[in-house]
């Protein structure tokens, strides 16, 4: 029962993690950019959250569990904020 | 002068690279102008180029006005500015930058305004003097 009741919680806590994307984007040099970023992304469904870093040019995306955000989707959203997608790192 | 007209703002071109990016805008529009205790109908035009990184930032700005009474005009405004260090999105953001106005318009047809600028998050706030004493304040918020 012990042994069940740690599967079950281990099982539990894989379910719930939330998947992370990053991805390198180029032209991003100022608030404005990382705050129209984090707005596109912020309205897509499967988006949790979204951190932006200036300094290494990556925007991290933290996926809600059990759903997903294609390369595709991530690449046409990065280009309609107005930059230019790079490396998809899941 | 003052100048009220529904306008278009169309991006040309822009280059996204590694650490910077660099745009060329077209704006134009109708409307109608008043200078001085004239009122005519107008049509301006205008062109943008800006070049940013997060330490440096070039713009100019090519601005055309056409009316019906003669006061037609250009308006040629640079900017030229630098960060004193690299701030990360929540950081407060400060830009050292120096203004260039030529209005072929006005009596005094060249204005250098030094200006101190800050970004932070999605707000930017800016104040200049310009050599003449003339104060110049921006309030921005992306939306």
């Amino acid at each position: 029962m012990r042994r069940f009741v740690f599967i079950l919680t281990l099982l539990q806590f894989s379910l719930g993690q939330a998947a992370q994307i990053q991805v390198n984007t180029k032209g991003m040099v100022c608030g404005f950019c990382a705050q129209g970023i984090k707005k596109k992304f912020s309205s897509e469904e499967a988006v949790q959250s979204v951190d932006v870093s200036l300094e290494k040019q990556l925007v991290t995306l933290n996926i809600k569990s059990s759903q997903d955000l294609s390369d595709e989707r991530i690449a046409e959203l990065i280009r309609e904020a107005g930059f230019k997608p790079g490396k998809i790192k899941r | 002068m003052s100048y009220i007209a529904p306008q278009v703002n169309v991006l040309l071109k822009r280059w996204n690279g590694d650490g910077y990016q660099s745009n060329i805008y077209f704006m134009g529009g109708v409307g109608l102008m008043k200078y001085r205790d004239y009122q005519h109908s107008s049509i301006l035009s205008e062109i943008d180029a800006d070049a940013e990184s997060r330490r440096c930032f070039a713009s100019t700005k090519l601005q055309s006005m056409l009316t019906g009474i003669g006061s037609n005009y250009v308006h040629v405004q640079s900017r030229l500015g630098f960060a004193p260090y690299k701030a990360e999105f929540n950081e407060v953001s400060t830009w050292f930058m120096v203004q260039h106005d030529f209005n072929s318009l006005l009596e005094k047809k060249e204005i250098l305004t030094p200006l101190i600028r800050f970004y932070y998050e999605n707000y930017l706030f800016e104040a200049g003097r310009s050599l003449e004493g003339d104060w110049m304040l921006n309030f921005m918020v992306h939306i």
